[in-house]
C-alpha cells in the first residue's frame, strides 16, 4: 500500500444492454427502415482522490452469438457510442451471414463485453436473446438521393454498386450546402438521414426524427462516401481530373480535365500519334491510387483505389474524352 | 607551476595527431567506421558514446527507426532493448532509441567538422603536394559523410541543428535549420564534391565515388516534394542517369549481396557498402544484428554463419503478403523461414508468431563462415545500383523528365529476372504503377533501412490508407496520427538548444 | 608580608604516571603574566602582590587551578575528562576541543564499532551526525558509500577527502580492489577518526573538500613497558536469499495454468532452490598483533601484523588480507625536533565470485536440475538451442558461474610518511613542519573462464590478466607560530602542498582457453598534480572569544591555464559562553558554545585527468576501417570542455556545544545551508557541438540544508557500573536549484540514476530533490490490486503520455538517526547501536523485473522462475514505470549487539578479554525487497549483507 492520496478506479462492472426489440420478422420492402436500436450502459470509470484515467481505458465491444453460452462468437465490435441501430438490410445481411435461414425464426444472442487492464478478467453484460426471421435478400441497385432540405429536389445521387450499405458518387454543390440523404426520390421516402452531430463530428448519419440536415463546408466538386451500416459519411474535394497515357509521357499534370457545368460531364482534349498501348487513366487530384480504370463494359470506366490498368483507348489524332460521373452506379465515358 | 602542465602519455592530441598524411587518414577511417562501429575495440569497445543507447551504433539504431515500425519487421526481445513504443508509433520525445539516433546523427557531424576544422588549405599548406591532393580528397569525403548524416537528420527529424566546421567544438548553441534549407544545403554540398571525389569504380573499397555522392543526391531529389513541399523527379532522373552510366551492374545471385563475401560486390553493384569484418571491424550492432538477429526457434545459426540466434526480428504479414509466395520459389527473394512460426503476429512478444527473414547471413560464397561468437563479415549496403534502378522508374512515373518507361521497365525487369532466375516475373508498362513500386522496393530492398522513407513518400507511413499488424499498436493495424512522419527532437536537446522547436503535435 | 610583596614560585608539572610535562602553559589568574614548562616540566614565575592563583593548561589535560601556598608545587594534570579538552586532529594541526571554532566530530577507538570490520569507515557508522555511511553490499569485497552531509555535487565526486596521519589518500580503487581500497588500512591500526564537516574545519584542504573529509589517525607508540596486545575475532555469516521466488511447485502450477505446450515442455523433474545452491554460511576471522614501547628506552614505537580471512556468503567469493605497520617517533635536541616514521603495508588476496550467478540464481528455472547428468558444459544444467549450445539470451546456470570461473586478483598498497616537526632554539613559538608522504599501489588480477562453461563456450572461454599501479606522492611544509601574550592568543600556519598522482595499466590482452588472442585493451597512462598554498590565522582573547581565518590557494592540472588556480577562504567564530562570568559558577550548565562560520571550498574529483584537453584515441585492431586492401587504425577526438573550472560550495554553519552537570550530558546542535556552483555535472550538451551525447561540464546549481543534534549522555557513573547513552540525528534537504546549460530552458529535467528500460528511472529537475523517482501513479482497483497499465492521467487530457509522468520521493533520507549505548557492570560490557532511516526511498527493479509474465520466456530454450508478486499483480508486461514498485523504505536496524567479559589477569602478565557480537542483527522495514538500505536507491539482484556472530578475545601482555 502507498502512502499518501491513492488512486483507486470504481465502476468496473458488468454492462446492461436493452433493444427495442426481441422479435423481429425482416422484411426487404422496408429494407432502409431502421428495426433495431441496440443501447447499453457500459459502467462509467472513476477514480479516486480527483484523479482521473485515460478516457479510452473501458474497452467495449459488442458480441454475436447463435449459441447462448457463446462459444462461438460470429461477430465482435469494438464500439465506443453507447447504441447501435441497424436498418432491416443491414441486420439482414448480418443474421444470414451468421447462418440464419431466410423464412426462419432463429435465435441470435447478443452481449456486451467490457475489458480494462490486461491483469483483470473481462465483465459481460446480460445475454439479449433476438428472434430474428430474416428474408432472401434481392438484387436491386441501392441508391441514395442527395434531397434540397425540403425534399422537393434530388439533384444528385449515390450508389451502392454491391448493395453493401457503402454509397458513394460525385456531386457538385455551393459552399455550406444543406442536404439529406433519401432512399427514394421523393419526399415521402421511408429513409430519410440527416446528421447528429455528437462531440462536434458532423459526419455522421440518423435516420432518428431529430435529425439535423448534412451539410457541407467545402462545396465544389466533391466525392461523397455514405455507410448505413456505420451511420457515417465522409466528403473529398476533387479539385481535378488528369487525363494520363503515353501521349504525354504519364505526366500527372499535362492534360487536365475541365467540368462542363451544364452537361455535368468532364472533358478533356487529346491528341495520340498511336494507339495507347496501356490505355489511359483518369487521375483523381493527380493521385496514382484514386483514378479511374478498366471495366469489363464498353464505355464505362471503373474508380479504383489501388493497382489497376487503365481503360482502352484506340483513337488517333484529336479527339476530346468525355466523362459523365452524375449516375455512379455506371462512370461513362466517350470519344468524339 | 610548470608541473601543472600534464599531458596524456598514451594517447594524442589534435596537435599531434593533424601532422601526417597517416593520420588523417586514421581520423578519416573512423569518420567512415562510426557509420559501422560504436567503439573503437573489439565489439564496439570502449564505445564513442558510452552514457546513452546511442552506443548500439549507427546502423543498428538506424535499422530500428527506419525499419521497425514499418510492415516489414516485428521486434521481440523480451530480455533487451524496449522498441515497443517504436514498433506501435506511440514514441514519443523521450524516447530512447530516438534520441539514440538523433545524437548518434550529430556524433558523425561533430566528426567530420572537426576533420574539417584540422584540414584547412592554410592547415595543409606544409604538406607535399601529393599529400595535399589526397588531403583535397578526403576533404571531400568528410563533407560526403556529413551529408549523409544530414540527410538521415533531414529524413528523420525535420527541421533540426546545424552545425559546421566554421563552428568551434565546445559549448555554443547552433542554430535551428529548416528541413527545406538543410535540403538546399546538402544538395549544393553533394554538388560541390562530386568532381573531386574519384569516377564511379574508380575509388578504393570501402571509400566512396563520386556515385556515391549522386545516389545520395538522386535519394534526396526523389523526396524532395516530402522535404521541401516541391518536387524535383526530373533531377532524381539526371542523377540516376549518371550512376548507372557509370559501369555499374547487377550482382547476378541476390544472396551474394547480402552474404559474407559481399565486399566482392563492389565491384559490381554495391556503391557505398559500410564495412563489418570479424577480425578487423567488429560490431554487435550493424549486419551482426541482421544475421543473429532474425534467427529464431528451429532455424540452425550454423547454416547463417554464426553461433547463436538472437530470436529478435521478424517480419509481419503484409509484407510476406508481397511475394507470390513464401518459399522462395518464385521469388527467390521471399525465401521467408516458417517452420514453426506463424504468419500472423497476435502477440508481439511470442517469437514464434511472424515469419523469419533469411536476408543477411555470414556465409561466405562457398557457403564456409568465419565467426568470432556471432561477429560477422558482412556489409551493409548503403546504396546499391537495384535501388537506383527503382528510383528511376518511380521516378519516371511521377513524372520527372529524362528518362523514359520503356527503360523503367526493363531496369525493373532486370531486378525481378535476376529474382525469378527467370523471365516469369517479368512485367509490361501498365503493371508499372506507383504502387507496384512501393511493392517492388519492399521486396528488393527489405531491411536496407529504406522503408520507412518510401512509405512516407507514399503517403501510407501514418493515417489508415495502408495498415499492418500492430501499425498504432492494435492487432491488425490501426490509423495512426501523421505528426508520426517525423521523429520528435529529443528532450535533452530542446532543454540544452533554445533555437530548437520541437516537430508538430509532440 | 606575602599579600604586598612580589615572589617566585617553582614547581614541576607531570601526568598522573609521574611524567613530565613540557609546554605546560602556566597563567597567573587574573594577570597577563605566564610562561610554560621546560622539557623537564619545571616552570619559574612570578607572582604579584595579591597574586596566588594559578592556571594550569595543556593540550589534551583538563585545566587545573591551583592556589600557590608555598614556593614549590607539584601539578599533575588529569587526562581523564576528555570531553572538553580532548584533542581533534585538524588540517595540518590539531586543536583543544574547547578551541574548535568548526564543526569536527572525532570518534576514538574506544568508541569504534566492535565486531567484524572489514573497512576503517566502517568503525564509526552511525556514529555521528552528518555522516552517512552504508556498505556497497554483502560482498566481502564490497566497500561502503561514505557521503558527509550527503556530498555536495551531483555528478562528480562525492566521497569525502581521506587523510590518513596527513597524508591525503588515493581517491576510488584499484583494478583488482576497485570497490574497497580503503581496507588496505587495517582497521586495528587506527587510533582515532575524525569528520570534518563544515566548510571552516575543510577549506584548509581547498579544492578537495567540498564533501568533508576524514582525518584518519593511527596508533603511535607510547608508555615506557613493552606491551604486546593479541586480538582475534572468528565469525559466522548467516546466509540469505535475494528475493521471494515462487517454488517449484508453484512454479509448475503457473506454468501448467498459463503456459504454451513448448513453455510446459520446458518445465522439469526438479526441485532446485537455487538461491540455496549459491548462497552458503561464510566463516571469517581477523587477528590482529600489536607490539609498543620504546627500543633503546627512549624512542618510542609501534609494531603490528594483522591477518584478516573472510568468505562472502555467494559461493566462492573471498578476501584475504595482511598488514603491517610500523611507526617510530623519535626526539632530539631537547625535544626540539620531533620525528615520525610512519609505514604501512598491506597484502590483499581476492577471489571475486561471478555476481551475475545472483540474478540467475533468482531467475533460473526451479524445475530443472544443477547437473544434468552429462558432460557437456562441466556437467552443469543448461538451457541449449536447436544446435544444442547454450542459447543467446538465457541465463546460465549459477551454480556454473560460480564453480567454472576463476576471477583473482591480488592487491599490494604501501603507504608510508616521514615527518619532521622542528620546533626554533632560539625562538620556541614558531615551529616547522614537513612532511614527505606517498602512497603506493598494484593490483593485480586474472579471469579464467573455461571453454567448456556455458559462458565462456561462444568464444572458448576467456584467459585474461590486468593489472594496475598508482602512485601518489606528497610534500606538505607548513610554519607555525603559536604565542599566548596574556588574554592574547595567536596561532598562525602558512605552508605549501605538492601533490602528483600518476595511474598506469599495461595493455591488457583477452585470450580464450586455448590462447587465442580475442581482443585487447590499450595501456593507460595518466597523471595530474595539485599544487596548494595556504594559511589559517586564529586568534583568541581571554580564552573565550576565538576567530579562525583561512585560506588555501590551489591549481590543478586538471584544467586549462586559465581556470587552473582557485581561492578558497573561510572564516569562523566561537564563543565560549560559559566562560562568561554569568555562566562561571553554574552548576548545572558545564559548557556552552557558540560558532558561526563560513566558507568556500572547490572540488575537482570525479572528472578525467585531461577533461579539458582535445585528446585523441587510437582505436585497437577489432574496430579497423578498411581502405582499399589495408586496415587502418582509426584516431577518434573525446568529448572536451576547454572552460572547465572549479566546482565551488559556499557553506554557512551554526553550531551550540552544551554540557550539563559536569558534562554528565553533552553534545551539540548544528545547522548548516550549503550552495554548490558550477557543478561539475554530466549534462546533455547541444546535439553537433562535442564527441558525446553528454559532457562533463560546469552546469547548474544544488543547495542544501540539513540540522544536525549530538548527545552523549552518561546516567549512570558508579564504580562498578557504567552506563552510556549517546543518540544523534541528521536532517537533511537538498534542492536542484539549475541543471541546465541554457538558463531557463524548460524541460522536465534530465534522467539519471540506473537505467530502467533504456532511460534513467530518477530524474534531476530544477525546484526538486535530486534523483526523484520518475514514474507513473498507479491506478489500483478496489481490492488493492494494481492495474495493469493503468496510470493516473495527471493532467487530466485524456490520454496517458510522458506528461503523466511525476517525480515520486527521492532515495534521500530526510532524516537519520543513530542510537547506542554502552554499559560496563564490574567486568562486564555490553552494549548495541541502532541506526535508521527515515523517507527514503527504493525502487524494487528486482521484483519489477521478474513479476510480469512476459518475463518467464525470454529466449525458446529456457524458462525463467516468477517472483511472488506475480501472485499479486498478475501482470503480463513489466510496468517499469510505475509508482507501485517505489517503496517506503525507511528503516530501523541494529547493527550490532556486544556483550564482553574482562576476565583481568589470567596468568602472570596477561590481561585477558572476551567477547561476542552480533552484528546487522534486525531490521524493521515496510519495504518488500531484500534490504531498504541500497545504492542509489536500486534494489537488483543486490548481494544480501548477512547477519553476521562473532566471538573475540583480547590479550594484553
Ligand atoms: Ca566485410
Ligand atoms: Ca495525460
Amino acid at each position: 500500500k502507498k502512502e499518501g492520496s491513492q488512486a483507486v478506479l470504481s465502476g468496473y462492472q458488468d454492462g446492461a444492454l436493452t433493444a427495442t426489440a426481441t422479435q423481429l420478422t425482416l422484411s426487404q420492402s422496408a429494407k432502409d427502415s431502421v428495426v433495431l436500436q441496440l443501447m447499453w450502459d457500459a459502467g462509467k470509470l472513476s477514480v479516486s482522490n480527483g484523479y482521473s484515467v485515460e478516457e479510452s481505458l473501458l474497452q467495449t465491444t459488442v458480441q454475436y452469438a447463435l449459441d447462448a453460452d457463446f462459444s462461438n462468437i460470429k461477430k465482435e465490435v469494438t464500439v465506443t457510442s453507447s447504441a447501435i441501430s441497424y436498418t432491416t438490410a443491414v441486420l439482414n445481411n448480418l443474421v444470414i451471414g451468421f447462418g440464419l435461414t431466410a423464412g426462419e425464426s432463429g435465435n441470435l444472442y447478443v452481449r456486451l463485453k467490457t475489458t480494462l487492464a490486461a491483469n483483470t478478467s473481462s465483465k459481460y453484460s446480460n445475454v439479449l436473446t433476438l428472434k430474428i426471421t430474416p428474408y432472401e435478400a434481392g438484387s436491386d441497385a441501392a441508391y441514395l438521393y442527395m434531397a434540397s432540405t425540403d425534399l422537393t429536389s434530388f439533384p444528385w445521387k449515390l450508389c451502392a454498386r454491391n448493395k453493401d450499405g457503402k454509397y458513394d458518387g460525385f456531386v457538385k454543390v455551393d459552399q455550406w450546402y444543406n442536404f439529406l440523404l433519401t432512399n427514394e426520390e421523393s419526399n415521402s421516402a421511408s429513409v430519410i438521414y440527416g446528421s447528429y452531430p455528437a462531440d462536434g463530428n458532423q459526419y455522421v448519419l440518423s435516420a432518428a426524427g431529430d435529425h439535423w440536415n448534412l451539410w457541407t463546408s467545402n462545396g465544389g466538386y466533391l466525392y461523397i462516401a455514405a455507410n448505413t451500416n456505420t451511420l457515417t459519411w465522409s466528403e473529398t474535394v476533387v479539385n481535378s481530373l488528369s487525363v494520363v497515357g503515353d501521349f504525354n509521357s504519364w505526366s500527372t499534370t499535362a492534360t487536365p480535365m475541365t467540368y462542363d457545368a451544364v452537361n455535368k460531364v468532364w472533358t478533356a482534349t487529346i491528341t495520340t500519334t498511336s494507339a495507347e498501348q496501356w490505355g489511359i487513366k483518369v487521375l483523381v487530384n493527380q493521385s496514382w491510387s484514386w483514378f479511374f480504370g478498366t471495366s469489363d463494359e464498353a464505355g464505362v470506366c471503373t474508380l479504383y483505389t489501388a493497382d489497376a490498368n487503365g481503360f482502352p483507348y484506340t483513337k488517333v489524332g484529336t479527339y476530346t474524352l468525355k466523362l459523365d460521373l452524375s449516375d455512379p452506379q455506371k462512370f461513362k465515358y466517350s470519344v468524339e | 607551476t610548470k608541473d601543472l602542465n600534464q599531458v596524456p602519455s598514451v594517447e594524442e592530441t589534435s596537435e599531434s595527431v593533424y601532422t601526417s598524411l597517416a593520420n588523417y587518414k586514421s581520423v578519416l577511417a573512423k569518420l567512415y567506421s562510426a557509420f559501422a562501429v560504436a567503439g573503437i575495440e573489439k565489439g564496439d569497445g570502449n564505445a564513442d558514446m558510452a552514457s546513452s543507447t546511442a552506443s548500439w551504433g549507427y546502423l543498428r539504431v538506424y535499422f530500428n527507426l527506419q525499419e521497425i515500425p514499418t510492415d516489414e519487421v516485428v521486434y521481440t526481445w523480451a530480455g533487451g532493448d524496449n522498441l515497443t513504443n517504436i514498433q506501435y508509433m506511440t514514441w514519443g520525445a523521450s524516447d530512447t532509441w530516438v534520441s539514440a539516433m538523433y545524437y548518434r546523427i550529430y556524433y558523425t557531424v561533430a566528426l567530420c567538422n572537426e576533420f574539417l576544422r584540422n584540414a584547412t588549405d592554410a592547415k595543409i599548406a606544409s604538406f607535399s603536394e601529393a599529400d595535399q591532393a589526397s588531403l583535397k580528397v578526403f576533404r571531400a569525403e568528410a563533407r560526403f559523410l556529413r551529408a549523409l548524416a544530414y540527410t538521415h537528420a533531414m529524413d528523420l527529424y525535420g527541421n533540426v541543428p546545424f552545425v559546421t566546421e566554421a563552428d568551434q567544438a565546445g559549448a555554443f548553441t547552433p542554430p535551428r535549420i529548416k528541413r527545406a534549407d538543410l535540403y538546399a544545403y546538402i544538395q549544393s554540398e553533394l554538388q560541390d564534391i562530386e568532381d573531386v571525389l574519384p569516377a564511379p569504380l574508380q575509388n578504393e573499397y570501402g571509400r566512396v565515388s563520386r556515385a556515391a555522392a549522386w545516389t545520395l543526391l538522386a535519394k534526396n531529389y526523389l523526396n524532395a516534394a516530402v522535404y521541401t513541399g516541391s518536387a524535383d523527379y526530373t533531377n532524381c532522373i539526371t542523377y540516376c542517369n549518371k550512376i548507372i552510366a557509370g559501369g555499374y551492374s547487377l550482382e547476378p545471385v541476390y544472396k551474394k549481396l547480402f552474404n559474407g563475401d559481399n565486399d566482392k560486390r563492389t565491384t559490381n553493384e554495391i556503391i557505398f557498402p559500410i564495412e563489418a569484418d570479424v577480425a578487423h571491424t567488429t560490431t554487435w550492432g550493424a549486419t551482426t544484428y541482421l544475421v543473429n538477429g532474425p534467427i529464431v526457434g528451429s532455424m540452425k545459426a550454423s547454416d547463417y554463419g554464426v553461433v547463436s540466434g538472437w530470436s529478435s526480428i521478424r517480419t509481419l504479414r503484409e509484407f510476406v503478403n508481397l511475394f507470390p509466395d513464401h518459399s522462395g520459389n518464385t521469388d527467390t527473394r521471399g525465401a521467408f523461414w516458417t517452420d514453426g512460426q506463424s504468419l500472423d503476429v497476435d502477440d508481439p512478444s511470442s517469437s514464434s508468431q511472424g515469419y523469419s527473414i533469411v536476408k543477411f547471413t555470414n556465409l561466405n560464397d562457398d557457403g564456409t563462415y568465419t565467426t568470432d561468437g556471432g561477429l560477422v563479415n558482412t556489409d551493409f549496403p548503403m546504396f546499391r545500383l537495384a535501388d537506383v534502378y527503382l528510383m528511376y522508374a518511380e521516378a519516371v512515373l511521377r513524372g520527372g523528365t529524362g528518362g523514359t518507361v520503356g527503360d523503367a521497365v526493363n531496369y525493373v525487369n532486370q531486378l525481378r529476372e535476376r529474382a525469378y532466375q527467370n523471365t516469369a516475373g517479368d512485367i509490361n508498362a501498365s503493371t508499372l504503377t506507383l504502387d507496384f513500386i512501393l511493392a517492388e522496393r519492399g521486396r528488393e530492398l527489405f531491411w536496407e533501412c529504406t522503408r520507412r522513407t518510401d512509405l512516407i513518400r507514399y503517403g501510407k507511413f501514418t493515417g489508415g490508407d495502408y495498415l499492418w499488424q500492430w501499425k498504432g499498436g492494435s492487432v491488425n493495424g490501426q490509423s495512426v496520427d501523421t505528426k508520426y512522419n517525423l521523429y520528435p527532437i529529443p528532450t535533452t536537446d530542446l532543454a540544452s538548444n533554445p533555437n530548437l522547436i520541437q516537430n508538430s503535435g509532440y | 608580608n606575602a599579600q604586598e610583596q612580589s615572589r617566585t614560585v617553582k614547581g614541576a608539572v607531570t601526568d598522573e604516571g609521574g611524567k613530565a610535562l613540557e609546554r605546560v602553559s602556566v597563567l597567573v589568574s587574573g594577570t597577563a603574566i605566564s610562561t610554560i614548562t621546560n622539557a623537564s616540566g619545571w616552570f619559574t614565575v612570578t607572582l604579584p602582590p595579591g597574586k596566588d592563583v594559578l592556571e594550569f593548561t595543556y593540550v589534551g589535560a583538563a585545566k587545573k587551578i591551583v592556589k600557590a601556598a608555598g614556593d614549590t608545587l607539584h601539578v599533575v594534570m588529569s587526562f581523564e575528562d576528555k570531553k572538553l579538552d580532548e584533542i581533534v586532529v585538524i588540517g595540518y594541526g590539531t586543536k583543544t576541543k574547547k578551541d574548535m571554532t568548526g564543526s569536527a566530530v572525532s570518534v576514538s577507538s574506544k568508541e569504534f564499532n566492535p565486531g567484524l570490520v572489514g573497512s576503517s569507515e566502517q568503525l564509526i557508522s552511525g556514529k555521528s551526525s552528518g555522516v552517512q555511511i552504508m556498505t556497497n553490499g554483502g560482498s566481502p569485497t564490497a566497500g561502503s558509500t561514505i557521503r558527509i552531509r550527503g556530498g555536495a555535487s551531483l555528478s562528480a565526486s562525492n566521497a569525502p577527502l581521506i587523510v590518513l596521519d596527513g597524508v591525503p589518500l588515493e581517491t576510488g580503487g584499484i583494478s583488482g580492489n576497485t570497490d574497497n581500497f580503503l581496507s588496505m588500512i587495517n582497521p586495528n591500526d587506527i587510533e582515532s577518526i575524525t569528520v570534518l564537516k563544515d566548510a571552516a574545519s575543510t577549506a584548509i584542504y581547498g579544492s578537495r573538500a567540498s564533501n568533508g573529509v576524514l582525518m584518519i589517525t593511527t596508533k603511535k607508540g607510547k608508555g615506557d613497558q613493552l606491551k604486546l596486545n593479541f586480538s582475534s575475532v572468528v565469525t559466522l555469516q548467516q546466509r540469505k536469499n535475494v528475493a521471494d521466488m515462487m517454488s517449484p511447485a508453484q512454479f509448475r502450477e503457473v506454468i501448467n495454468a498459463a503456459g504454451t505446450d513448448a513453455q510446459k515442455a520446458l518445465l522439469g523433474d526438479s526441485n532446485t532452490d537455487w538461491q540455496k545452491e549459491v548462497f552458503k554460511n561464510a566463516m571469517g576471522t581477523d587477528n590482529n598483533l600489536g607490539l609498543t614501547g620504546k627500543i633503546a628506552k627512549s624512542v618510542p614505537f609501534r609494531a603490528s601484523v594483522g591477518y584478516y580471512n573472510q568468505d562472502g556468503n555467494l559461493q566462492t567469493d573471498k578476501t584475504r588480507r595482511f598488514t603491517g605497520s610500523l611507526v617510530v617517533t623519535p626526539s632530539f635536541f631537547d625535544k626540539h625536533l620531533n620525528l615520525t616514521f610512519n609505514l604501512k603495508g598491506a597484502a590483499n588476496n581476492n577471489r571475486f565470485a561471478n555476481t551475475s550467478a545472483i540474478w540467475s540464481s533468482v531467475a533460473f528455472n526451479p524445475t530443472q536440475p544443477v547437473y544434468s547428468g552429462k558432460s557437456a558444459f562441466g556437467g552443469f544444467y543448461e538451457s541449449l538451442d536447436n544446435n544444442g549450445i547454450p542459447a543467446t539470451g538465457a541465463n546460465r546456470n549459477p551454480v556454473g558461474l560460480l564453480d567454472q570461473e576463476t576471477r583473482k586478483s591480488d592487491v599490494y598498497r604501501s603507504i608510508g610518511n616521514f615527518d619532521a616537526d622542528y620546533r626554533f632554539h632560539f625562538l620556541p613559538d614558531l615551529k616547522a613542519h614537513v612532511t614527505v608522504g606517498y602512497d603506493y599501489s598494484k593490483g593485480e588480477g586474472s579471469v579464467w573462464i573455461p571453454a567448456a562453461s556455458a559462458n565462456g563456450y561462444s568464444v572458448g572461454g576467456s584467459n585474461n590478466d590486468y593489472s594496475q599501479t598508482l602512485k601518489n606522492k606528497l610534500f606538505t611544509g607548513y610554519l607555525n607560530y603559536s604565542r599566548n601574550i596574556g588574554i592574547h592568543k595567536f596561532d598562525a600556519t602558512a605552508g605549501y602542498d605538492y601533490q602528483h598522482w600518476s595511474a598506469k595499466s599495461p595493455a591488457i590482452t583477452y585470450y580464450n582457453e586455448k590462447g587465442e588472442l580475442q581482443s585487447t585493451a590499450k595501456a593507460t597512462d595518466e597523471r595530474h598534480v595539485l599544487l596548494s598554498y595556504y594559511g589559517r590565522v586564529n586568534y583568541t582573547l581571554f580564552s573565550k572569544y576565538m576567530i579562525t581565518g583561512t585560506i588555501r590557494r590551489d591549481g590543478t592540472s586538471r584544467f586549462s591555464p586559465e581556470n587552473r588556480w582557485g581561492t578558497f577562504p573561510s572564516v569562523a567564530l566561537a564563543w565560549n559562553v560559559i566562560d562568561e562570568n554569568f555562566l562561571k559558577n553554574s552548576n548545572v550548565l558545564s559548557n556552552l558554545k557558540l560558532r558561526a562560520s563560513y566558507g568556500v571550498t572547490g572540488q575537482q574529483d570525479g572528472i578525467g585527468n585531461y577533461s579539458y584537453m582535445s585528446v585523441y584515441q587510437q582505436g585497437n585492431n577489432y574496430a579497423q576501417y578498411r581502405f582499399g586492401d589495408e586496415y587502418l587504425y582509426v584516431y577518434r577526438p573525446s568529448v572536451y570542455v576547454y572552460d572547465l573550472k572549479w566546482e565551488t560550495t559556499k557553506a554557512f554553519n551554526y553550531g551550540l556545544d552544551f554540557g550539563f552537570l559536569n558534562n554528565r550530558i553533552s553534545g551539540a546542535v548544528e545547522y548548516y545551508t550549503r550552495k554548490t556552483y558550477d557543478l561539475l555535472a554530466n549534462v546533455s550538451v547541444p546535439a553537433g557541438t562535442n564527441f558525446d551525447q553528454t559532457a562533463t561540464t560546469n552546469v547548474g546549481n544544488i543547495e542544501s540544508h540539513g540540522f544536525e543534534f549530538q548527545l552523549n549522555t552518561t546516567p549512570i557513573s558508579k564504580r562498578d557500573f557504567k552506563l552510556d547513552v549517546n543518540f544523534n540525528a541528521t536532517n537533511q534537504y537538498t534542492k536542484v536549484t539549475n541543471i541546465t546549460l541554457v538558463k531557463g530552458a524548460t524541460t522536465v529535467g534530465t534522467y539519471s540514476g540506473p537505467s530502467v528500460a533504456g532511460r534513467g528511472i530518477q530524474i534531476l529537475t530544477p525546484g526538486y530533490q535530486p534523483n526523484m523517482f520518475y514514474v507513473y501513479k498507479q491506478v489500483y482497483d478496489a481490492s488493492g490490486k494494481p492495474l495493469e497499465g493503468v496510470y493516473a492521467d495527471l493532467n487530466h487530457d485524456g490520454v496517458i503520455n510522458e506528461s503523466d509522468l511525476y517525480r515520486y520521493h527521492s532515495p534521500a533520507a530526510t532524516w537519520m538517526l543513530g542510537f547506542n549505548t554502552q554499559a560496563t557492570y564490574k567486568k562486564w560490557s555490553a552494549g548495541f547501536t541502532l541506526r535508521a532511516n527515515l523517507g527514503n526511498y527504493v525502487y524494487n527493479n528486482t521484483k519489477m523485473s521478474l513479476s510480469a509474465w512476459e518475463t518467464v520466456q525470454y529466449v525458446d530454450a529456457a524458462l525463467n522462475n516468477l517472483h511472488k508478486d506475480y501472485l499479486n499483480t498478475g501482470f503480463k508486461t513489466r510496468q517499469y514505470y510505475s509508482d507501485y514498485y517505489v517503496e517506503n523504505a525507511s528503516f530501523l536496524r541494529m547493527d550490532n549487539m556486544s556483550v564482553a567479559y574482562n576476565l583481568g589477569k589470567v596468568v602472570k602478565h596477561v590481561n585477558m578479554r572476551i567477547g561476542a557480537i552480533a552484528q546487522n542483527v534486525f531490521t524493521i522495514t515496510k519495504y518488500s525487497g531484500q534490504d531498504p538500505e541500497v545504492t542509489n536507491g536500486f534494489e537488483s539482484a543486490f548481494y544480501p549483507r548477512p547477519r553476521t556472530y562473532s566471538i573475540n578475545i583480547n590479550l594484553e601482555f
